[in-house]
């Protein structure tokens, strides 16, 4: 009998402190990514030519913002980037701290971003993306020293959006309006004879 | 006779290589002279604003859609002012033509409306209150049954998604419509290639790409031009005697010389027929104010177009479609609201117009045109018009890798954020106890649509010079809020009509 309670017991602990290291550990992820989160882009494959690439930065922050293209992209010359001017919560300046990436070129960049207050969102427009692979890397950088010490890699890829896959068959958008209307006339029905 | 047929021979081949060459070059100088026009146009979105000539003003111009939003597909969107006439005269010939024959209308929920946007799409945004009856009418579509199903035409769109629909928002009433043909109108999309390939637009994204919050609303990131600040000045003057007597003249006619004319201290000309059954005001800022009162005898009349013309008609006898300095004014309709007076019922028509393709907006509840017709009658007139003294607004930048001078719409949002969240706050609006990040979310979730345009600011610098400000403006369900387009600082703020 009391062997199987210092069983019971032995399990409860270990249950018990595994969640607990499990939910610290959830709480510590959605911290970090909460300071430098990548809003845009979401999806690991864009079908477009254009894009928008969004970074909320929560409280005072400094990192370093760089875009790669890779090896085989030619011409990126005609691929327009649109940055933001500084402004309030945010100032932007140029960075000599390049890190170079195997098989990727710099397109844009390195750039020192410095935000105040609570929040902010940095921000680039690129146009005339020519399909292949890219790369953004944000690097946190320390007030004091310029040690990286927060890193997002981003991976995406640039494809014709003639090859982007249908989400859901475009026949079925209209299937739940035929429902309703079922529903509404079943409804009227109800309405006049009862239930 | 063997070496001449040489020399013939070669005398043939040096004719045809120099024809070669000619075709070469002109091509060449064809081609560089296109590229210099589309460089050096003044145009923000190389507009094809009409020439003096086209510019007639009559009703089916004032029904034209006067803003389109294009989904070119792959997530890639627009939104032009001008220059689109060619994706509107194919939808107007396509769903003239599907009406003749026989088609189905079905109400659709908000979402099937979105996602039916979603996809390679345009979109025709018109101005408020127009009724369906009245836009079939101009567009020349059979009314069937459509016109006894939807009350109001708001906006209309057309998409790959379905390519035997078109689609209609009734604001008014908040609903939206599928009207299913017979076959399909491909057609309708095919302009916005030669669009996309032109490439002289600002790209729109969806504003949840921005901020990460749930609206699917387009915002651009910046603007690809530069802007600067426009110097304009009233069309009329409080002293300016001859130019005031000749078009207060149009309003009284053969009365005229029984009008009194009294001068306020101010600078008010205030002209007056009886007892006040006309009236007709020109103030010291340069606005122009007629008022009538309502003939016992007018008959209310609910007849949109008829008012319309009306409308149209009575400017263009007042005081015409251009300023009375002669500066063409490049008018669209921008509200029509349902007035009652005396128990009688009619319209009053809000015209606003554009400048280098963009809207111009006034402070308060001004407007540039502003016609009440009552029956037979028009009860009311309002006109306010500038000249502009430059011409040079926005310049297009030639550089790729350009910087504009254009504060980015992230940018004020994130600086200016609270000046939405006050007005909000004025009018009652309760955020509760929320976090910075939280207020700012909502705030954000709460804007419907981002243009780009001018704001006539009055008297910032000279006491007779309004200062046109190129402004972000940011609507939301109830109000319009406008941020200088340069600095980013909020403006002004006004309550939706």
């Amino acid at each position: 009998m009391r062997r199987s309670i210092t069983y019971i017991l032995i399990i409860v602990v270990m249950i018990a402190s595994t969640t607990l290291v499990g939910f610290a550990n959830d709480t510590l992820k959605t911290q970090k990514i909460d300071v430098l989160e990548v809003i845009s882009p979401t999806e690991n494959v864009i079908y477009s030519d254009i894009l928008l690439i969004s970074v909320k930065v929560q409280n005072e922050k400094s990192f370093r913002f760089t875009l790669y293209a890779d090896n085989a992209i030619v011409d990126t010359n005609h691929i327009e980037i649109h940055t933001v001017l500084s402004s309030g919560a945010i100032t932007v300046s140029e960075s000599t701290e390049e890190k170079e990436l195997s098989d990727n070129v710099i397109l844009y960049g390195p750039v020192e971003v410095n935000t105040t207050g609570e929040f902010s969102f940095y921000t680039l427009q690129l146009e005339k993306l020519i399909p292949g692979k890219y790369q953004i890397l944000i690097e946190e950088t320390g007030n004091s020293s310029n040690s990286a010490n927060y890193t997002i890699l981003k991976k995406f890829e640039i494809k014709d959006k003639s090859e982007r896959p249908e989400d859901r068959p475009k026949s079925e958008i209209f299937n739940n309006q035929k429902n309703n209307g079922i529903q509404a006339l079943e409804s009227l029905i109800k309405s006049i004879f009862g239930n | 006779m063997k070496i001449f047929s040489e020399k013939e021979k070669m005398k043939t081949l040096s004719i045809v290589v120099l024809f070669c060459i000619t075709i070469l070059l002109l091509y060449f100088i064809w081609e560089d002279s296109m590229f210099k026009k589309d460089n050096f146009s003044l145009n923000a979105v190389n507009i094809e604003e009409k020439n003096e000539e086209a510019v007639v003003n009559t009703t089916a111009d004032f029904l034209e859609p006067f803003r389109i939003r294009i989904n070119f597909g792959g997530g890639k969107y627009t939104v032009l002012y001008t220059g689109f006439n060619s994706v509107w005269q194919n939808f107007i010939s396509a769903y003239r033509e599907a009406s003749q024959q026989e088609i189905y209308v079905e109400e659709i929920l908000p979402s099937q409306w979105n996602e039916v946007l979603n996809y390679e799409s345009v979109k025709f945004d018109f101005g408020s209150n127009i009724p369906y009856n009245a836009m079939a009418e101009i567009i020349n579509a059979n009314k069937n049954q459509t016109n006894e199903i939807i009350e109001i035409f708001s906006s209309a769109a057309y998409s790959e998604v379905s390519p035997e629909s078109f689609f209609i928002y009734d604001d008014k009433n908040k609903k939206y419509y599928q009207i299913i043909c017979e076959k399909e109108y491909k057609d309708v999309l095919e302009p916005i290639s030669t669009i996309e390939k032109r490439n002289v637009y600002d790209i729109y994204n969806p504003i949840n790409t921005f901020f990460g919050v749930e609206n699917n609303n387009l915002m651009p990131h910046s603007l690809k031009n530069s802007v600067q600040e426009i110097s304009g000045e009233q069309e009329i003057h409080y002293y300016e005697t001859g130019k005031i007597n000749a078009i207060a003249e149009t309003f009284f006619g053969e009365s005229f010389d029984f009008v009194r004319k009294i001068v306020e201290t101010n600078g008010t000309v205030i002209y007056m027929y009886g007892y006040g059954q006309k009236m007709f005001i020109v103030d010291s800022r340069g606005f122009l104010e007629y008022k009538q009162e309502i003939n016992d005898m007018n008959n209310s009349s609910n007849d949109y177009l008829k008012s319309l013309s009306s409308a149209i008609e009575f400017i263009k006898n007042h005081g015409n479609w251009k300023t009375l300095n002669g500066t063409n004014i490049y008018p669209y309709l921008k509200d029509s609201i349902v007035v009652e007076k005396n128990n009688k019922t009619g319209y009053r028509f809000i015209f606003q117009y554009r400048i280098n393709g963009y809207p111009v907006s006034y402070q308060g509840n001004n407007s540039a045109l502003e016609v009440e017709v009552i029956g037979n009658q028009i009860t009311y007139y309002k006109r306010y018009l500038l000249d502009q003294k430059d011409t040079l607004q926005f310049m297009t930048n030639s550089n790729q890798d350009y910087e504009s001078n254009v504060m980015s719409t992230v940018n004020i949002l994130n600086n200016s954020y609270e000046y939405i969240k006050e007005a909000y706050i004025k009018e009652g609006y309760d955020f509760g106890e929320k976090s910075k990040l939280e207020i700012f979310n909502e705030v954000v979730g709460l804007i419907y649509r981002v243009d780009v345009g001018y704001l006539s600011y009055e008297r910032r610098h000279y006491e007779e010079e309004i200062q046109l400000i190129p402004v972000w403006i940011f609507t939301t369900d109830k109000y319009e809020f406008f941020f200088d387009a340069r600095s980013g600082n909020p403006i002004d703020w006004k309550a939706l009509r």
